[in-house]
């Protein structure tokens, strides 16, 4: 959503949306899901299920689930995203829920999130997908540098430069299941590190 | 202000890895590749590498992705509930005869409400032994119960049962609930089955086409697995058929057909083959009708045939709040 947009436009835009969709309007309720599919998808799902098609699936039960039950929405100042997103949640639990039946690969990462995200004050910083993507990159980054440099290489390999795992060991000159060996201790180191740097100033001292 | 690095303290060689590291790394790979999740899947690594993902934005919904999602999503969503008109004014001076026909409509009430009795009496006596019956370490979670928008709902009752494996096995007591809960549900089952049934004779009776009557007489008498596999061919040509159709009659027809297709597949001793049948009917439509209705106690009894008692619980108790929902739109028109 662009920032120049004031905010009780955005808001009579999305009530009028609403109202539409309640009487039936698809048309309107499409104009919901292009404004708000990405920032659920992104924000929400992929941070809980981490994996994209489990949040592909996660996003259209969503919406599908929002669409029925949009009669009981109760507008609010911060607008229809809080609602959505807390549909978008619960989706998520429950397909963590059903894991054991689907078999599915998820990963839950909000938990690695949580030491960066600044406590929403208004809608604007609700919405704010830039800011926290810059400061998700930026901490990635960090970390990265302060762990081992081959570690640092088969992480950029395979997830910053999404390349194959065939392509990443003969980069490093390496075996297939080396490779794979590699890359697991790269992850654990890459994620005690991260731990470290965003413990709570004065945790260890707590601890003691 | 302290420097929070520390020396690089991991080894540039490789040490040698153990069985349970190979087989780590191994399940890690397939994972990111879209596997499924073995045994073995480092879920520590797992989140790191998604949170990678995240950060490099190869975890963004793309915008083709976003449009093939939205087309998809528009082209599922169920029709919405037809709002009720107002009356007329005009009609005000009609009131007299309504009053003759508000006596005629409550003898015919009458039926209803013992209906609505029933449902109400099984409510109240499945909410009592959903506890035990739906008690499986599937539904016990950290957070608990959760529900779509936060709305109460029957099923509470079943999420928030207790879940130890003692509890399960609660000798007699649980029996007997056990045992209560199946004469709910075949109650159950009974007045949604007569609802689904009316619904199905009226869509019948507007649809010019007779073919999906023949194919429904043809299953009914179908005693034999091949005559019940031949009905199944037939039913699943004639869903095929009805793809196109974007109008309530039509989606209401394949919906039925479902559902007559989870039964098959029930009859059939297919319990997963009915899921599937049932998932669809449900994905559908999900406005209240008999039909769905009767595909969530399909789905029920899926489950039960499977031997998931508090999947199947949850089955019954979604059918009973759209059973319950369809009695009180019937006694409001009245």
């Amino acid at each position: 959503m662009e920032a120049h947009i004031d905010e009780p436009t955005v808001r009579s835009w999305e009530h009028e949306c609403v109202a539409r969709a309640v009487q039936g309007d698809r048309d309107a309720f499409g104009e919901l899901y292009d404004a708000h599919a990405e920032p659920i998808f992104r924000r929400v799902l992929y941070p809980v299920l981490g994996n994209t098609s489990a949040a592909e699936d996660a996003l259209a039960e969503t919406f599908r689930a929002a669409f029925q039950r949009l009669d009981r929405y109760q507008p609010g100042a911060a607008g229809i995203y809080p609602w959505l997103a807390t549909i978008a949640r619960n989706k998520a639990m429950d397909m963590h829920r059903a894991r054991k039946v689907t078999g599915r690969a998820l990963a839950n990462f909000e938990a690695l999130l949580a030491p960066l995200h600044v406590t929403p004050g208004s809608p604007e910083q609700l919405l704010d997908e830039a800011s926290s993507q810059r400061q998700l990159v930026h901490a990635v980054h960090e970390t990265l540098e302060q762990i081992n440099a081959r570690y640092r290489e088969a992480i950029a390999l395979r997830f910053l430069e999404d390349q194959p795992r065939e392509a990443c060991a003969e980069r490093l000159g390496v075996k297939v299941g080396t490779f794979d060996v590699l890359l697991l201790r790269a992850l654990r180191a890459f994620r005690k590190r991260w731990e470290e740097l965003r413990a709570p100033a004065g945790a260890d001292l707590e601890a003691r | 202000m302290t420097d929070r690095r520390t020396p690089l303290d991991e080894p540039d060689e490789l040490p040698p890895p153990d069985a349970e590291e190979l087989a780590s790394a191994a399940a890690l790979a397939r994972a990111l590749e879209g596997g499924r999740a073995e045994p073995e899947l480092p879920q520590d690594a797992l989140e790191t590498a998604a949170l990678l993902r995240a950060s490099a934005g190869t975890a963004q919904l793309g915008e083709r992705r976003r449009r093939e999602l939205r087309e998809e999503l528009l082209a599922s969503l169920p029709a919405r509930a037809r709002r009720r008109t107002r009356w007329p004014s005009w009609l005000l001076p009609l009131l007299p005869v309504a009053g003759v026909a508000a006596a005629y409509l409550l003898l015919l009430r009458d039926d209803r409400s013992e209906s609505a009795a029933l449902s109400k009496a099984t409510q109240e006596r499945a909410e009592a032994v959903a506890p035990v019956v739906a008690a499986s370490p599937a539904s016990s979670t950290p957070s608990g119960s959760t529900h779509d928008d936060g709305q109460p709902r029957l099923a509470a009752a079943a999420r928030s049962a207790p879940t130890s494996e003692g509890e399960r096995s609660a000798g007699p007591l649980a029996n007997e609930a056990r045992s209560l809960a199946d004469d709910d549900r075949r109650a159950l089952t009974r007045d949604i089955a007569r609802g689904a049934s009316e619904l199905r004779r009226e869509l019948l009776a507007r649809a010019d086409d007779g073919a999906v009557a023949r194919a429904y007489a043809e299953l009914d008498a179908a005693r034999s697995t091949p005559a019940l596999q031949q009905s199944r061919r037939v039913l699943i040509e004639l869903s095929n058929a009805l793809d196109e159709r974007t109008d309530d009659d039509g989606r209401l027809i394949r919906q039925d057909l479902y559902c007559r297709l989870a039964e098959t597949a029930l009859r059939l001793g297919e319990p997963q083959t009915a899921l599937e049948w049932t998932r669809r009917g449900l994905a559908l439509d999900g406005q209240p009708t008999p039909l769905l209705a009767q595909l969530e106690a399909l789905e029920g009894d899926a489950w039960v045939a499977l031997g998931d008692d508090n999947r199947a619980a949850r089955g019954y108790m979604r059918a009973l709040e759209v059973h319950e929902k369809l009695l009180d739109e019937d006694l409001d028109g009245q």
